[in-house]
């Protein structure tokens, strides 16, 4: 038998395993870098969209954003860029469908798109409670009911009067910023003098009317939604403001006492009151569904009812500060 | 009369072909198995790396997004009784609460992420594997948003190599409420 040969035979067999071993160590070490790179450029596209979803939440709080909104972009150095598209937007809901691109470069390696929906709420803010005070408040009369929570940074005197939920005194409040420019800038009707509605009816309030002096409502309807900013004192008596969808805002810049007074038998109010510097007074059997908020005292007395309601058209909330939270989260594939 | 078969050999000259080509075979099998091992063991680090960067950046944004307001780092001395690195991102949360997260290394040289709330020790939230430096960097982009960057790098037998990089920007849902 003639054996001559074998050994290049063997030595080539030798050289392909060699090979197939190595091959098989620089596929195996590839495909890892790969999926490491893969995961990494799609955690930094998470992060960039989500980076997005944040950045609008916070202009939307802001009011940075007023429709028509509807798209923010940016870019972080080295790292990539987000495109957030608001979408869907109801008075009360928004959805928000940000998407972060990873780049090396200018080269994109990654993309995530992450939908929240926001609700316009006043959750975590002064008017989550039915009476809250920046200074005292005092609550008289047998017949005065409040139906929800009262707190103050002071005290609170309770005489006679019934009220269902809990109250707190020397609490920790939060107050919003009273920012007047962004009512101005914002207004729908501004009236440069002193303002009044007398024997009215259904007057509409739509948005936001500015009144660059005091506000007097007497014996009249008023439809909303929406709001009145008075740089003055607002008094109104005998009136109905709003319905328990479409609230009638009342916010007054005054700084004395009775910065709002609300008064008569016949007074029907359906939303929020504010004066972020001065006091109220609320009196007779007024009937109050919504909030009040004072940063000076607040005086209820001589038998009205106030309820805390907070389910009107939620348009009206972003007049008072309210806040986007977010109640759902998904990763679109 | 029997013949007896003289029986072949190799030559000299073959087998130094033959053990030159083996040894260089052998080499370059041996460096590409060392390369890859590397490789490989680089990825996987970098890989933990990315996690630990990216559920520090996590952990420090479930915070920030209940924050009330920054902290510049001169007023650190207000808030905290012990001192805190300048590099510090702190923010409060209320009027009284006032949180801080930083970057140190221990005596070990192990990368930590520490969360340090006023009025309490510095709690260490997330170990990073020992090796991995972090390099933080927290810069407002406004009153109420913060953008994070946070680098990783792996220090192997004296050689520095970048595993990743992650930013992210956040802001203080409380801000100005």
């Amino acid at each position: 038998m003639n054996n001559q040969g074998y050994v290049l035979v063997m030595g080539l067999l030798i050289a392909s395993a060699l090979l197939i071993l190595l091959s098989t160590i620089t596929g195996t070490i590839i495909i890892q870098r790969r999926l490491v790179d893969r995961s990494y450029h799609r955690e930094r596209a998470l992060a960039l969209a989500e980076s997005g979803i944040d950045i609008a939440i916070a202009c939307l709080n802001e009011g940075d954003l007023l429709e028509p909104y509807l798209e923010i972009s940016e870019e972080i150095p080295e790292m990539g860029t987000f495109q957030v598209n608001l979408s869907d937007s109801t008075d009360s809901t928004i959805t928000l469908a940000s998407t972060g691109y990873s780049k090396r470069g200018e080269k994109e390696k990654a993309q995530r798109t992450v939908e929240v929906t926001a609700n316009l709420t006043m959750e975590g803010t002064a008017f989550a409670y039915a009476v809250a005070s920046g200074g005292n408040i005092t609550i008289e009369d047998e017949e005065t009911t409040i139906e929800g929570d009262v707190a103050a940074v002071g005290s609170v005197d309770v005489e006679d009067a019934t009220i269902t939920g809990t109250i707190t005194e020397e609490a920790e409040l939060e107050f919003p910023e009273f920012d007047s420019d962004y009512y101005l800038a914002n207004a729908d009707t501004v009236i440069g003098e002193d303002w009044e509605i007398k024997e009215e009816s259904d007057y509409p309030i739509d948005g936001i009317v500015y009144v660059k002096g005091d506000v007097k409502i007497e014996g009249s309807t008023l439809i909303g939604p929406g709001v009145i900013v008075a740089e003055g004192k607002i008094k109104i008596e005998d009136a109905i403001l709003g319905t328990s969808s479409e609230g009638v805002g009342l916010i007054s810049m005054s700084s004395e006492e009775e910065a709002i007074k609300i008064e008569g038998d016949d007074t029907e109010i359906y939303g929020m009151l504010w004066a972020p510097d001065g006091g109220v007074k609320i009196e007779n059997e007024v009937i109050l569904y919504g909030s009040v908020v004072s940063g000076g005292d607040i005086k209820i007395e001589d038998g009205p009812g106030l309820t805390h309601y907070l389910d009107f058209n939620p348009e009206i909330y972003a007049y008072f500060k309210g806040n986007y939270l977010i109640t759902s989260w998904s990763e679109i594939l | 009369m029997a013949t007896v078969k003289k029986s072949q050999g190799f030559t000299i000259i073959e087998v130094l072909i033959a053990s030159t080509v083996s040894l260089i075979s052998l080499g370059v099998i041996c460096t590409a198995y060392y390369v890859g091992m590397e490789t490989f063991r680089f990825n996987q680090k970098r890989m933990e790396a990315i996690n630990t960067l990216c559920l520090s950046t996590d952990r420090i944004k479930k915070d920030i997004r209940e924050g009330e307001k920054f902290i510049s780092f001169v007023n650190f001395p207000d808030y905290f009784s012990v001192s805190i690195p300048n590099d510090s991102l702190a923010f409060t949360t209320d009027d009284i609460t006032a949180i801080a997260f930083y970057f140190e290394k221990d005596s070990n040289g192990q990368f930590h992420l520490y969360k340090k709330t006023a009025g309490s020790g510095p709690e260490v939230i997330i170990s990073f594997d020992p090796g991995v430096e972090v390099k933080p960097e927290f810069s407002n982009i406004s009153d109420f948003s913060v953008q994070i960057n946070l680098t990783a790098e792996w220090i192997y037998r004296g050689k520095t190599k970048k595993t990743g990089e992650i930013s992210s920007m956040v802001t203080l849902r409380n801000w100005n409420r």
